[in-house]
C-alpha cells in the first residue's frame, strides 16, 4: 500500500473527524419528550410541510368561464367529521376552530363567483391522526394534525341541474398546526 | 455490550436520563437520519419514530455509569429501519415534496455544524460525501460521527464486519480522489 496513500486518508479521516454534525432543533426535543409522554397519539410522526392542497382539476365539460370550482377542504371536512374513524374524532367547531387557528393554507381555486354550488360534501374522511410537534414561534407548542380524505365531490349547476362530479386521482392528505392545550 | 430490558413505565413517564443520553448523541443520529432521508423534516420524522421504536424494544446497554441506557447502535439500526419504512411511504408524498420543491419550499439538508472558517471546507466535504453511493456514506457517516466500530456498523447495516471496513476504505479513497489533494491541505 502506498505510504502516501494511507498518510492523505489519514489526514482526510482527521478532517472529518473535526467536522460536527448540525444538532438538532430544539422542538424535535419537545416532540420526542411528547411522544414519551403520549405514545398513542404521537407515535405517527408527520411531515413538517404544510403544502397547498392539490389544486382541483376541472372536467373538460365543464364550461369556459365556469371552470373554477370553489374548493373548500374545510367544510368537506367539517361536514365529514363525524365518520373519522381513527382514535382522535372531531367535531365539527372543532374543525371550525382548528381551521381559524391553523395556519394551514388552502390551495386549489377560490373562484368567489362560482355558479357551481357543491351539493355533497361527503368527501370521505379517511382519518385524522395527530402527529409531531412543532415550536411555532409566535403560537408556542403546535400539535400537527393529518387529515386525510377521499378527493370526490359531486356539484350541480344551478342554472342547468345538471350534475358535475368531479374526482381526484388519489386520497389526499392534508396538514394543519393546532395549539397544544 | 449487554442487553437488559428498559423498564416499561420509562415511556409513560420519561426518565430525565434519556434527555441526558439524547442531548449527547442527538447530533450523531439526526446526521445519520439526515443521510437516509432527502429532507431535513424527513430526517426529524425518522429520528422520532426511531426513538419510539427504541423505547419499545427495550434495546438497553450499560452506560459508563453502570446505569441502563438506550442503546446507541440499536439506535442506529432503528433509524435504518424506519427510514426504509418512510422511503416505501413516499411514493405517495413523492409529487408533494416536488411540487414544494418548485416553490422554494424545500432546501437541501446541511449536515455540518461549521463555523465561517470552516464554512467553505465543510461545504465541500459534504457536497464530495453526497456524492457517494449511499453504501458508502452510511458507514462514513457511522463510523465518523456514528462513533460505531465495524462490529457495530456490521450490525446496525447488516453486512460482514469486512465488508464494512472495506466499503469504509473504499469511501475514503473515493473522497480523497474527489477533494484533490491541494484542498486537502
Amino acid at each position: 500500500m502506498n505510504p502516501n496513500e494511507d498518510q492523505m486518508l489519514a489526514q482526510l479521516e482527521r478532517e472529518l473527524f473535526s467536522l460536527q454534525p448540525l444538532p438538532p432543533d430544539p422542538s424535535l426535543m419537545l416532540r420526542l419528550e411528547r411522544t414519551l409522554h403520549d405514545p398513542v397519539l404521537d407515535r405517527a410522526p408527520a411531515s413538517q410541510k404544510i403544502v397547498p392542497f392539490h389544486k382541483p382539476i376541472a372536467p373538460a365539460s365543464v364550461a369556459p368561464g365556469h371552470n373554477q370550482v370553489a374548493w373548500k377542504p374545510w367544510a368537506a371536512v367539517a361536514a365529514c367529521a363525524a365518520v373519522a374513524t381513527t382514535a382522535v374524532t372531531w367535531k365539527h367547531n372543532q374543525l371550525k376552530e382548528l381551521q381559524a387557528n391553523s395556519r394551514f393554507v388552502a390551495g386549489g381555486s377560490s373562484s368567489p363567483k362560482s355558479n357551481y354550488i357543491p351539493r355533497n360534501m361527503e368527501s370521505k374522511v379517511q382519518g385524522v391522526s395527530s402527529g409531531g410537534l412543532k415550536l411555532d414561534p409566535q403560537r408556542g407548542l403546535m400539535r400537527e394534525v393529518r387529515v386525510e380524505f377521499n378527493n370526490h365531490q359531486e356539484y350541480v349547476d344551478p342554472d342547468t341541474g345538471s350534475k358535475l362530479e368531479i374526482r381526484y386521482p388519489s386520497v389526499e392528505e392534508i396538514f394543519v398546526l393546532e395549539p397544544v392545550q | 455490550m449487554e442487553k437488559s430490558s428498559y423498564p416499561s413505565p420509562v415511556i409513560n413517564q420519561p426518565d430525565p436520563a434519556w434527555k441526558a443520553w439524547f442531548a449527547q448523541h442527538g447530533s450523531r443520529l439526526l446526521m445519520f437520519a439526515r443521510q437516509q432521508t432527502r429532507t431535513e423534516a424527513d430526517a426529524e420524522d425518522v429520528l422520532q419514530d426511531a426513538m419510539f421504536r427504541l423505547w419499545r424494544s427495550g434495546m438497553t446497554e450499560l452506560g459508563e455509569d453502570g446505569n441502563a441506557q438506550p442503546s446507541l447502535p440499536g439506535a442506529f439500526t432503528q433509524i435504518r429501519r424506519s427510514a426504509i419504512d418512510q422511503a416505501r411511504k413516499n411514493i405517495r408524498r413523492a409529487n408533494r415534496e416536488d411540487r414544494a420543491l418548485e416553490m422554494g419550499e424545500m432546501t437541501d439538508i446541511v449536515w455540518f455544524d461549521s463555523t465561517l472558517e470552516q464554512d467553505e471546507r465543510a461545504a465541500a466535504i459534504e457536497t464530495a460525501l453526497k456524492t457517494l453511493p449511499d453504501y458508502y456514506q452510511e458507514v462514513i457517516t457511522l463510523k465518523i460521527w456514528g462513533d460505531l466500530t465495524f462490529e457495530q456498523i456490521a450490525e446496525t447495516l447488516d453486512i460482514p464486519m469486512n465488508t464494512a471496513a472495506s466499503r469504509y476504505r473504499y469511501a475514503l479513497e473515493k473522497l480523497r480522489r474527489t477533494l484533490t489533494p491541494a484542498k486537502l491541505s
